[in-house]
């Protein structure tokens, strides 16, 4: 018996048409089961469903048990039987929006998950705040909220057109691209958040113990070691310009100062990225590479292994992707040493992820090697061109989000250093081209006009803001 | 005996199911019960490696323990090297465990001589010397593998004397069959510790010791295979 003879299934009427065939070669006289109500014709189609249900469970059964066929539920039940190997949930998002209090509205005082949040005009993708705060009028506050529906989809954008959905007089929602809060102390018992600002130079004292100035286009705030995240925020609500500093730091852009402390420096106001649960393929991955967790000495497919374990305090890991270049450091080929290079689908990790994907790490080679744990430098490629929508079949906007959807499978797709050490402009072309293949007449894609080169050190992140949508008459 | 012959044996007694009509009913819809029993019994049977059948049902269970069918490796064969997986495994990144595995294809005596070894010997290989670059001076982690006899590669016709490849097959050895140097390389990666890297495996092909460069798998993906030691411990 074969693989393919395991997985046969069956529906009902191919079922009950085969057991007729047998009843005929029976001598059974089913051409007299006239009636829909016939007592035999309906224990013959009782039969055929119970067959087909214990084939089904046969071939489930058979699925589920071998690594190359097991998907879904099964795969998740024989991944944990197995292996002992856990599939990532999705993960919720959550972000610091940045709530703001007209001068001439009330008071409000709020609890954890009072406050709902959304784009504006989408009745789903909704946020729910999950610290308590209170805002003053004229006041501002940084507030944590976590979306309502796990994965991807709550990874909003900087600048987001945000919508209370609880109605606070005079209040309002913003989801700015970089914001004050709560640095790592690791500095002498200082710590520092950096916050962008655009476009002027300014300085302002708050105290002895808080300050913020402004260096170049970007915002620091220097706090004592016992000042809190939710101090500064006070204290910068209570301080006009400091105020005025943070609400044009939340519009602007900016880039982190060389010599900044990294762990602190933040441009983006998420605070934990949305993921989907661990596909298919991960839980595999992860599945194979386990055996080779047990040998004596550390293998490549023990790091790949370790490289995406869950890290202390995480409930998913945020490695998708690992490279593990024995004998290579710092790009070349060396003795006694390794690179193993992380990244998420959206490309590099952060640096508390980087350190907690190291420390899982840490111990699992061979002593003596030097190991450097590296997470990948972001290649973005914007696409520029003309994407062609059919009237009629589709409506621009519904072109774009299945372009962006598309791109981002393929980004997903894509392992670090691209493919062969590229991305082939053809290749993107068709993605962008098939992601909605009712819809698009074509695709004239302006950049890349070639292939792009990816380092191997490198992940991919597409951009599509570049594409321009015109409908045509097919 | 089968759910058919059982309705049709316990209908015979019973004179409603005992004409013609009601035993071709009863033999009909035990036989369609039975077909669905016999895909339950060879999944049960599938899922275990002592009973599996051969063939793909093997592969597979060789897939869950993320090995593959040796080339013309026999059920049976597999099916022993599979129950072995744990204790295979154990021996992942070290000597033995390279051993084991190229055991498999043929590859009967291996040893390895690493940087160290020749270094004590009094050799400098692989760049070990004060000063020398890397990032602890020199290669230290740099090794090579003698496969030597029983192995299952030959000489080949276009025998030359042990030049060099010559454009003819490759390294005047014939492969047992297409790929099987290949093979040699994915056994050293796979199961090499990480972070020390063979350079090059010498194989013994009749009295004659042939070099095949190993080096690292990503030297060989990213296009050229230029680094240094492929060939010979004291040539970079």
């Amino acid at each position: 018996m074969s693989l393919s003879d395991l997985f046969v299934r069956v529906t009902e009427t191919a079922a009950f048409n085969a057991l007729v065939g047998k009843l005929r070669d029976g001598g059974v006289a089913v051409e007299a089961w006239l009636s829909s109500v016939n007592v035999n014709l309906s224990l013959s189609h009782i039969v055929a469903e119970l067959r087909r249900t214990v084939q089904d469970g046969a071939a489930d059964l058979a699925e589920a048990v071998f690594l190359q066929t097991a998907t879904g539920e099964g795969l998740t039940l024989y991944a944990r039987s197995a292996y002992q190997i856990e599939r990532y949930p999705a993960v919720f998002s959550e972000h610091l929006f940045l709530l703001s209090n007209a001068a001439t509205a009330p008071r409000h005082v709020l609890a954890a998950g009072d406050m709902l949040a959304g784009p504006a005009g989408a009745s789903a993708g909704l946020f729910s705040s999950l610290g308590a705060m209170t805002l003053e009028p004229g006041g501002y506050a940084l507030v944590r909220f976590t979306a309502q529906e796990a994965g991807p989809a709550g990874n909003i954008a900087a600048r987001a057109d945000l919508r209370l959905r609880t109605a606070l007089v005079g209040a309002s929602i913003s989801n700015p691209p970089a914001i004050i809060v709560e640095g790592v102390d690791d500095n002498g018992g200082v710590g520092y958040a950096t916050i962008s600002l655009s476009p002027v130079q300014v300085s302002h004292e708050l105290g002895a113990s808080l300050s913020v100035t402004a260096i170049g286009q970007l915002v620091r705030v220097v706090r004592g070691p016992t000042t809190t995240a939710a101090q500064i925020a006070v204290a910068v609500n209570a301080d006009t310009l400091a105020r005025l500093l943070v609400f044009a730091a939340a519009q602007g852009t900016g880039a982190s100062l060389a010599g900044d402390l990294a762990a602190t420096t933040l441009t983006s106001s998420v605070v934990l990225p949305g993921q989907a649960a661990e596909g298919d393929d991960l839980v595999k991955q992860r599945c194979i590479t386990r055996y080779s967790t047990t040998g004596a000495g550390g293998s490549e497919e023990a790091m790949i292994y370790w490289a995406r374990a869950l890290p202390a305090g995480y409930l998913a890991s945020p490695v998708t992707k690992v490279k593990a270049y024995s004998n290579r450091y710092a790009g070349s080929i060396a003795g006694a040493a390794g690179t193993i290079l992380v990244a998420g689908d959206a490309g590099a990790l952060s640096p508390a992820d980087l350190a907690a994907v190291t420390a899982n790490l840490d111990g699992k080679y061979v002593l003596g090697t030097l190991v450097s744990v590296e997470t990948t430098t972001n290649h973005t490629i914007s696409p520029t061109g003309t994407v062609y929508v059919i009237r009629g079949r589709a409506t621009v906007s519904d072109v774009q989000a299945a372009v962006a959807a598309a791109l981002a499978t393929y980004q997903a797709q894509l392992d670090i250093g691209g493919q062969a050490g590229k991305v082939y402009r053809q290749k993107l072309g068709a993605r962008i081209e098939d992601a909605h293949p009712s819809g698009i007449r074509n695709v004239d894609l302006g950049v890349p006009a070639t292939d792009v080169t990816i380092l191997y050190d490198e992940s991919v992140i597409f951009d599509p803001s570049g594409l321009v949508y015109e409908l045509v008459d097919g | 005996m089968s759910l058919a012959v059982y309705a049709q044996t316990l209908g015979a007694r019973i004179q409603p199911l005992a004409t013609p009509q009601a035993q071709g009913m009863l033999g009909a819809w035990g036989g369609a019960l039975d077909t669905a029993l016999d895909l339950v019994h060879g999944a049960l049977r599938a899922s275990r490696l002592e009973d599996a059948p051969g063939g793909d049902v093997l592969d597979a269970h060789a897939r869950n323990r993320a090995f593959l069918r040796v080339r013309g490796e026999s059920d049976a064969t597999l099916r022993q090297w599979l129950r072995g997986t744990f204790p295979t495994y154990k021996k992942m990144g070290t000597l033995a465990g390279l051993q084991a595995n190229l055991a498999r294809l043929g590859c009967m005596t291996v040893r390895a001589t690493s940087a160290l070894d020749l270094y004590f010997a009094g050799i400098n290989a692989f760049g070990l010397s004060p000063g020398f670059t890397g990032p602890i001076g020199g290669y230290p982690g740099f090794f090579y593998v003698e496969i030597d006899w029983a192995n299952p590669f030959r000489a080949t016709v276009d025998w030359d004397g042990a030049a060099d490849w010559d454009g003819s097959a490759l390294w005047d050895l014939a492969e047992p069959y297409a790929g099987a140097l290949g093979d040699v390389r994915e056994v050293i990666w796979r199961w090499k510790p990480f972070g020390l890297s063979c350079r090059f495996a010498r194989i013994r092909v009749g009295s004659t010791w042939l070099t095949l460069p190993v080096g690292e798998r990503w030297e060989w993906s990213e296009g050229s295979v230029s680094g240094p030691y492929l060939q010979d411990f004291m040539v970079i």
